[in-house]
């Protein structure tokens, strides 16, 4: 088990790697000029030339890449921002917070509404709640949630002036943006939860939990849903994901001062080494939550968790 | 009480209402079981043995399944009649089932010992860890050792799920035992010590037991009493020397003839011609008629009652081999 994990963790230095060439090259084929960007057009060129030398952004592109990635994943140093000179770690950690805060109560949210309306629907399969949910279900996936947003903004901010609108001050300044996030997924996880449990509920393993005279919503909630867990994990760890690198276009929407907003600011902004920074983060934390999901594999699946055990141990007990 | 059968259907009708149309699955059949004695249900795939077991549980999933009419009546009350809370006490307490494909009969993410217990706690009143140590005299009792207690589906080959399977089946000492073909998925090796191994536990729990089967060998072996099945209907019923001895539905007669015997000389063996009719679209009247060899006008024209042949021995044919 410790053995798959360190495994894991260093398999992530690749990826990481990866992330950060892939970002490196965008940001430098990609037109503009980070010194009118960083010091604004009345700077003269001479001191244009002059930062451009600071900055190492004359050097040949390899030796940039090669500098920058040094730095980061020896020293964890994400260098400092163009725009307001201060690390990029320090930005990160002021941002990262608020954009996990939000993204928590939007996954909570959506499983706590999307899993139930799944089971719901797979145990009345074809009946009119099931049909009605599934329809619901198609709409919310359909929504994209900056819209969604937009509407919640217009309708409860605006109109009903019920919560507030932007900004996240307190409590119920997250509501209108963890529900735009959620709606998505609550649609998601719904029809992965109703696909999955349909799957189990067919296996003869339930029936022989009939057949011993279980109550029937203990076959449900403990002899199926164990079984019908592992996917609905993986959406969850898949959506959380998602939601730490892609609510930008929402956070924006909500002007919540987090990672999404930042990476945005930081795009127009030609601030390298902070779209960088960021970018490296939301890989980072996407790939641990990648690796959490497959430990929570073995958790629920015993198959899964005697694969973990070294290959040594199997041929022992097969014998 | 004591004259009362175990188990008595009569006239059981189940369907199965798909998009494609109505499956004919049983079509009235009744029959009956003595305390202790086993009745070895023999038909071909997709003849309705299953069904009719699983209709003796009523876990037949509803939809696309439907019992039309019939009554089942075990100890003389009719399952059929009985609210979940009522069902639910007699599944796995009184009558319990061994499934087909022990593979996929046992849930891969809970230990042996907790899905044998689980029976044990719902039915005999017993704490939690009373029950687990009940679990591990069932294992013993199946021959396997206590330790694999908490060991998972996984680590036990098919023929330790299958003795599994029989644990859980007999951990609350059933009064009906239904076995559903419980060693056609396995290895030829093992059918016979799992077959023993039913039979033996049974005699020791004074179980009754409907022995589902394709194998007329198994049925020989271990059976008191036949019935053959043929779409849904029961062509033949008596005791075992009845019908395997004196022989009177020529389907029957056509299964025994299917047969490699060590006695006879036979340059070939005599399958029975054509296929078993779709149960959606049965034909009118016997629905072997098509396929029979004594077949006359008449068959196809009515449906044909059984005929009483006395000592128990009945035989649904109007045209009977002699």
């Amino acid at each position: 088990m410790i053995r798959y994990v360190t495994k894991r963790l260093l398999w992530m230095v690749p990826v990481l790697l990866g992330v950060t060439l892939i970002v490196f090259t965008l940001i430098h084929i990609a037109p503009g000029d980070p010194a009118e960007a960083a010091l604004g057009f009345e700077t003269s060129d001479e001191i244009k030339a002059e930062w451009r030398e600071e900055q190492g952004l004359n050097d040949p592109f390899l030796i940039q890449f090669g500098r920058y990635a040094y730095r980061v994943f020896t020293q964890l140093d994400f260098g400092t921002s163009y725009s307001t000179r201060r690390p990029i770690i320090d930005e990160i950690k002021a941002r990262f917070p608020t954009t996990v805060k939000v993204c928590l109560v939007a996954v909570t949210l959506t499983n706590l509404i999307g899993v139930p309306i799944g089971i719901i629907s797979a145990v009345k399969q074809y009946s009119f709640t099931d049909n009605l949910l599934m329809v619901l279900a198609l709409i919310g996936v359909s929504m994209p949630s900056f819209w969604v947003g937009l509407m919640f903004s217009i309708i409860f901010a605006l109109h009903l002036r019920w919560l507030p609108a932007s900004g996240l001050y307190g409590p119920k300044y997250y509501i209108l943006p963890s529900t735009a996030l959620a709606l998505v997924g609550i649609a998601m996880s719904a029809r992965m939860t109703r696909s999955s449990v349909l799957d189990v509920i067919r296996q003869d393993y339930i029936t022989t939990a009939r057949a011993k005279g279980v109550a029937e919503y203990k076959v449900i909630m403990k002899h199926a849903l164990r079984n019908a867990l592992i996917p609905i994990i993986t959406q969850i760890g898949l959506s959380l994901s998602i939601l730490i690198g892609g609510a930008m276009v929402t956070e924006v929407v909500f002007a919540i001062p987090g990672m999404g907003t930042y990476l945005v600011q930081s795009i127009r902004a030609l601030d390298y080494p902070a779209i960088l920074g960021t970018s490296i983060v939301i890989a980072f934390f996407s790939s641990a939550i990648l690796l959490l999901v497959d430990l929570l594999y073995a958790l629920v699946d015993p198959r899964i968790r005697s694969q973990f055990k070294g290959k040594k141990h199997l041929r022992g007990s097969k014998a | 009480m004591s004259e009362e059968k175990t188990l008595s259907i009569s006239d059981l009708v189940v369907e199965y209402h798909t998009d494609h149309g109505v499956v004919h699955a049983v079509n009235g059949v009744s029959l009956g079981l003595e305390a202790r004695e086993t009745l070895g249900l023999v038909g071909e795939t997709g003849a309705g043995k299953t069904t009719i077991a699983m209709s003796i549980l009523k876990i037949l999933p509803t939809p696309p399944a439907k019992i039309v009419s019939g009554e089942v009546k075990f100890e003389g009350q009719d399952i059929m009649k009985m609210d979940s809370h009522d069902l639910r006490k007699v599944r796995g307490n009184k009558i319990s089932m061994i499934f087909q494909d022990p593979m996929t009969a046992l849930n891969p993410v809970f230990t042996i010992g907790e899905q044998i217990a689980e029976g044990i706690h719902l039915h005999q009143n017993l704490k939690k860890g009373d029950a687990e140590i009940k679990a591990m005299e069932m294992l013993e009792m199946v021959g396997i050792r206590r330790e694999r207690f908490t060991d998972y589906p996984h680590q036990f080959s098919g023929g330790m799920k299958q003795r599994a399977i029989i644990a859980i089946a007999l951990a609350c000492n059933p009064k009906l035992l239904l076995a559903d073909e419980p060693t056609t998925a396995l290895d030829v090796t093992i059918q016979a010590q799992v077959l023993d191994l039913i039979g033996e536990l049974k005699e020791r729990l004074n179980t009754a037991m409907i022995l589902i089967t394709h194998d007329l060998g198994v049925v020989a072996k271990s059976c008191d009493k036949v019935a053959i099945i043929y779409a849904g209907q029961i062509f033949e019923y008596g005791t075992k020397f009845q019908v395997y001895a004196e022989t009177r539905h020529p389907y029957t007669q056509g299964l025994f003839d299917s047969l490699p015997s060590i006695n006879k000389e036979v340059p070939r063996l005599k399958p029975i011609p054509g296929l078993m009719p779709n149960p959606m679209d049965l034909p009118a009247g016997c629905p072997f008629h098509p396929r029979c060899p004594r077949a006359m006008a008449e068959c196809s024209e009515r449906a044909i009652n059984p005929t009483d042949l006395g000592d128990g021995h009945w035989v649904r044919c109007i045209n009977p081999i002699n």
